[in-house]
């Protein structure tokens, strides 16, 4: 039962827990409606871009793609981009990228090939000190709940650079992926080289076959090869931008869930100490009645 | 005709205009109502867009433009509007060509690629004023 001041102190501590918690559930609501309108209004300018690559692709003929970003190589060397968050409280979202992240690196590692680790979010560089796994550079601690494409583009330049150097012979990106509203989940995938256009034929020719007569003769100012050469880096670039929203959405949904979780332990916790407080404070006022009466008799 | 200026993470302009002045890959570029279907690379420069009323300038750094339909998307690979003097966006640019020089100087090509194209920003950024 414990005593009365004692329960009471455990109930304010527990109500103050329960309003910080409520508080930042409703943060992270907020921020994962901004981050999902984030990932909406980024959507018309991927399909743009998907559309240009698909129309360029077909004005410069099949069989011609040829960039050192499509090229694949015998891969010996991987770098892994792992993209966590900088803060924790959001449930297993740091925890889940990160064990897949582990399993990926061991893989490669059991493959006989050579595995450079790109950290993103204190989280996970913290993880990799503790567990002594080495990195590359200092690990990028910038991204928040809103990344930048400028800031993006930086460290798709970085790896683009030791791709195109040979340092590495892929870049895989270990993030939590956005499905939907309801679920995310981390995954794997490769980042360079490029996957090649896939999915932009089907954009161009469901284009033919639905518009008929409209289909249109673009003119490709200066040439389909260039706007090609220009198109590769920036549709690597904007790969991993929409790894970054999705990461940052993924987290922010993850942080609401665990902290409507902590919010209604709390309450419930909250009501337990309640009973006991009013138990407590019952048997109390039974004692205090019953050595009353036990005075009284003493002395009559 | 409708106009949009869209980077990656931001929208620029959104709406009806009367022409389109862009820096193409290869020279100055106008496009207005009724312009042949189109794709082309953007350099970096000033893109004008007329709206009837005013002009809305805005620095492109490169990227691409679709005509189609009367509808012109420009897809930079980034962009920014007019702020801060003159001045500043002067020392910005001569800082950049003192980067391009040290990256020259030190030989990454990667390097290199990173500080022209800050140059080539500076310069856009700069002739909006």
């Amino acid at each position: 039962m414990g005593n009365l001041r004692d329960i009471k102190r455990r109930i304010k501590s527990v109500q103050n827990t329960t309003k910080i918690t409520r508080t930042m559930e409703l943060i992270a609501t907020a921020k994962s409606q901004a981050c999902m309108n984030r990932i909406r209004g980024a959507l018309p300018y991927f399909h743009a871009l998907d559309e240009i690559a698909g129309q360029a692709q077909q004005a410069a003929g099949e069989g011609e793609l040829e960039h050192p970003l499509l090229e694949q190589r015998e891969v010996r060397r991987v770098a892994i981009l792992v993209v966590v968050a900088n803060r924790g409280l959001c449930g297993g979202y740091n925890t889940n990228c990160l064990r897949l992240a582990r399993d990926h690196r061991e893989r490669l590692l059991a493959e006989g090939k050579e595995v450079l680790l790109h950290p993103s979010g204190k989280k996970g560089i913290n993880w990799l000190k503790f567990n002594r796994i080495p990195y590359e550079g200092d690990g990028y601690t910038q991204f928040e709940d809103k990344p930048a494409f400028a800031e993006v583009e930086a460290v798709a330049d970085e790896l683009i650079g030791a791709f195109l150097s040979g340092a590495v012979d892929r870049v895989d990106v270990v993030y939590t992926h956005y499905f939907s509203a309801g679920r995310q989940a981390p995954v794997v995938e490769t980042v360079l080289p490029l996957a090649g256009l896939e999915g932009d034929a089907d954009t161009a020719s469901s284009e033919q076959s639905g518009g008929g007569a409209r289909v249109a003769n673009f003119i490709i100012e200066p040439n389909p090869r260039a706007i090609l050469d220009t198109l590769f880096p920036l549709q690597a670039k904007l790969h991993l931008f929409r790894v970054y929203l999705e990461a940052a959405t993924a987290e922010q949904i993850y942080r609401r869930v665990a902290m409507k979780n902590a919010t209604d332990n709390g309450i419930e916790v909250g009501k337990t100490l309640k009973m006991d407080y009013n138990r407590a404070r019952q048997s109390q006022i039974t004692n205090e009645i019953l050595e009353v009466l036990g005075g009284a008799e003493a002395l009559a | 005709m409708r106009v949009s200026l869209v980077t990656p993470d931001a929208t620029y302009y959104d709406g009806e205009a009367r022409s389109v002045v862009l820096e193409a890959s290869d020279g100055s570029m106008g496009i207005l109502p009724g312009h042949a279907p189109l794709i082309a690379a953007l350099g970096h420069g000033v893109a004008e867009v007329d709206d009837g009323q005013e002009t809305h300038r805005v620095a492109v750094y490169g990227g691409f433009v679709k005509v189609q339909d009367d509808v012109v998307s420009v897809l930079a690979g980034g962009a920014a509007r007019r702020e801060g003097d003159a001045d500043s966006a002067r020392a910005a640019l001569e800082e950049a060509r003192a980067a391009l020089a040290r990256a020259r100087e030190a030989g990454s090509p990667t390097a290199i690629a990173e500080a022209s194209e800050r140059v080539k920003r500076a310069q856009a950024f700069l002739a909006l004023f």
